[in-house]
């Protein structure tokens, strides 16, 4: 079942030096237990789509057009009673920082307690209590009881981090938006905060959308991939495809671009910057930096490739033909 | 703190007492002769080497002292801040007198100040960019642009003459006349509360938009929080917390004498003490004056302390 739909999602910010359009026709689903990888670089507009799907976005100068529908229900966002019931309770959300994303001057326990107040209008704070005791023990925290009543700069940035995974977890939500959860955090910590999150997933059967610029997090936990670039999905399927055969010569680009074990070869760095927003030109935005945009007959720097099934559940935004495309990944290597 | 305290003391001290200006000749005004300079000048004690004066000055403080001696002495009970000739009173009596004037004024300028200040600001903070808002800014531009004396004296040719809705601004006594009082003090009040509720509505609006941008705002408002809630509980907690240390240094500051307010509404208070011991040169008035508006700014300076340890758990109290 298809727990979260977002379809042909655009979310534009007018500032004062012009327009930016963060996300431009965006398209995914999140099946119910699953764990979809969202990458992309800084400024690919991967927060700005979650927070819009827990509508954090809504400002005056932002405007929202597409469609975001959860469990077959579609999310209103000028419906504000009915947002704030689907934040914390039925989509719950962690951030990077965990430091600055709790409040400094409030205990922890009083702060996940809090998020289960919010959707538990009839019980005490007594009970609400007990349940951050819960969330905190299932997280993993030592000593959850007698931490209960620290406050968050009294804890490292892992525990932190899994506080926040507590206060998320308190209200048994359906869909985890996870963005950048391990960035701010010592790389040890990392995967310890990955295990958590993909035991906790298996434990609660919810799905979880993880976002990151990291695809080595990918390959670790995630069942499906979309990979963002300039506010756009360039690439989507399932995580072993496209670890296995990457279509889209970004992906190709960051696939090359990590590190791994084994591999001693130097790393192969994609030439070149991520374009400003509000100065997008027409043709694709990956263009400048690709080598295929120059080859003769390629439309590229024309319009601007739609998102099309390649093989299986796997599309790929690029005009190039997907026969072609192997020979020249060879080529390349 | 008590050292800081003792420091102050040695300075105000050396300073009113080190000038090129004699004491002794400026206790007797128009009939000095050297006689009387030099009488005055052995009971007042200004004829002792200088550390023996600042101890004298210090121990009159806790244990009080004696002037003169033989049939010109007289006691002078602790806690003796000195005696002033020009007015022919001890220094306590006169500054028992002034404070509570003071207090009465700063008190209630202070719960005008905030309500007003920190209401306009939150009011400005919330409806930025909008008509609201654009109130509130013209009101701190105003409000922070007035000097007092000039506010004061609009207030009274406003309400008092043109349309005379309040008496004629005369300090009297609470328990005289309570309505008398509430309305005399009442111009004063606003007169104070006017330029410090600007300067806290600026102060209110800026920190509820700094506070607004951190991302534990983002969680309050991802955790499912009604916006009412989000703003009460996690913007204005943290976004206020810091106007407590300049609140409690402004209300010491201006327990220490509010002069020109004091002057505009004739009100006899420690600031018109002070004015006028400086117009008429009164060295010991002086003196014990500014040790009392400093004693109230390192008091209120350690009060503060200790009131953010607590409203916020990063500042442990040691």
């Amino acid at each position: 079942m298809n727990l979260l739909r977002v379809e042909n999602l655009t979310v534009d910010f007018q500032l004062t030096e012009g327009r930016v359009p963060a996300v431009r026709g965006v398209s995914f689903e999140i099946s119910s237990g699953k764990i979809l990888g969202c990458v992309g670089e800084s400024g690919s507009g991967k927060s700005v789509t979650a927070q819009t799907i827990m509508g954090l976005t809504q400002a005056e100068n932002v405007s929202i057009s597409g469609e975001i529908s959860f469990m077959d229900a579609p999310i209103v966002f000028s419906d504000k009673k009915a947002i704030r019931r689907l934040r914390g309770h039925e989509i719950a959300m962690i951030f990077q920082d965990p430091l600055s994303s709790l409040h400094p001057y409030y205990s922890v326990g009083s702060q996940i307690a809090e998020s289960y107040l919010a959707h538990h209008k009839g019980s005490s704070k007594r009970e609400a209590m007990q349940e951050a005791l819960k969330a905190m023990i299932q997280v993993g925290i030592p000593e959850a009881e007698s931490r209960l009543k620290d406050y968050p700069h009294q804890f490292s940035g892992g525990m932190r981090q899994r506080i926040m995974i507590a206060m998320a977890l308190v209200n048994k939500p359906k869909l985890l938006i996870a963005d950048e959860p391990t960035t701010a955090l010592d790389v040890t910590v990392q995967a310890q905060i990955l295990d958590l999150l993909t035991k906790l997933q298996k434990e609660t059967g919810m799905a979880i959308l993880l976002i990151t610029h990291d695809f080595g997090v990918v390959r670790e936990v995630c069942d499906d991939v979309i990979v963002m670039y300039a506010g756009r999905v360039v690439e989507s399927g399932s995580a072993d495809q496209i670890f296995a055969n990457p279509s889209h010569p970004y992906t190709r680009g960051l696939l090359s671009s990590l590190v791994s074990g084994e591999d001693q070869e130097r790393l192969t760095p994609i030439p070149g910057s991520p374009p400003v927003l509000s100065e997008l030109s027409e043709g694709c935005s990956f263009a400048p930096r690709c080598s295929w945009a120059g080859l003769e007959g390629m439309p590229c720097f024309n319009r601007e490739p739609e998102l099309q099934i390649v093989e299986g559940r796997a599309a790929s935004a690029c005009f190039m033909d997907s026969d072609l495309r192997e020979i020249f990944f060879v080529e390349e290597k | 703190m008590f050292g800081l305290l003792a420091a102050v003391s040695v300075i105000t001290f050396l300073l009113f007492n080190a000038l090129p200006s004699d004491p002794a000749a400026l206790t007797c005004g128009k009939s000095c002769t050297p006689e009387v300079i030099e009488k005055n000048r052995e009971r007042l004690g200004y004829d002792k080497p200088i550390i023996e004066q600042y101890g004298d000055f210090v121990s009159g403080i806790f244990v009080g002292r004696t002037y003169g001696s033989g049939t010109s002495e007289f006691e002078c009970g602790a806690p003796c801040l000195g005696y002033s000739f020009s007015k022919g009173e001890e220094v306590t009596e006169l500054i028992v007198r002034a404070l509570p004037v003071t207090i009465q004024l700063a008190v209630g300028g202070f719960v005008l100040w905030i309500i007003l200040g920190v209401g306009v600001g939150i009011i400005s903070a919330l409806r930025k960019g909008k008509w609201q808002d654009r109130l509130g800014l013209s009101f701190v531009l105003i409000g922070t642009s007035l000097p007092t004396f000039f506010t004061g004296l609009i207030l009274i040719f406003t309400f008092v003459f043109w349309i005379p809705i309040l008496p004629v601004p005369r300090y009297v006594e609470f328990g005289t006349d309570p309505l008398y009082w509430f309305l005399g003090m009442l111009l004063p009040w606003v007169t104070l509360a006017l330029i410090f509720s600007a300067i806290y509505a600026r102060l209110t609006r800026d920190g509820i938009l700094e506070v607004m941008g951190e991302d534990y705002v983002r969680t309050a408002r991802a955790k499912g929080l009604p916006e009412g809630k989000v703003v009460r509980k996690h913007i204005l907690r943290s976004a206020l917390t810091p106007l407590v240390t300049i609140a409690g240094i402004d209300l010491a500051g201006l327990l220490g004498g509010a002069v020109v307010t004091e002057a505009v509404f004739s009100l006899p208070g420690l600031g018109r003490l002070t004015f006028s011991a400086i117009s008429s040169s009164d060295l010991p008035v002086l003196a014990a004056t500014v040790l009392l508006a400093a004693a109230f700014i390192i008091f209120a300076n350690t009060v503060v302390d200790l009131i953010y340890a607590v409203l916020d758990p990063r500042v442990g109290v040691q």
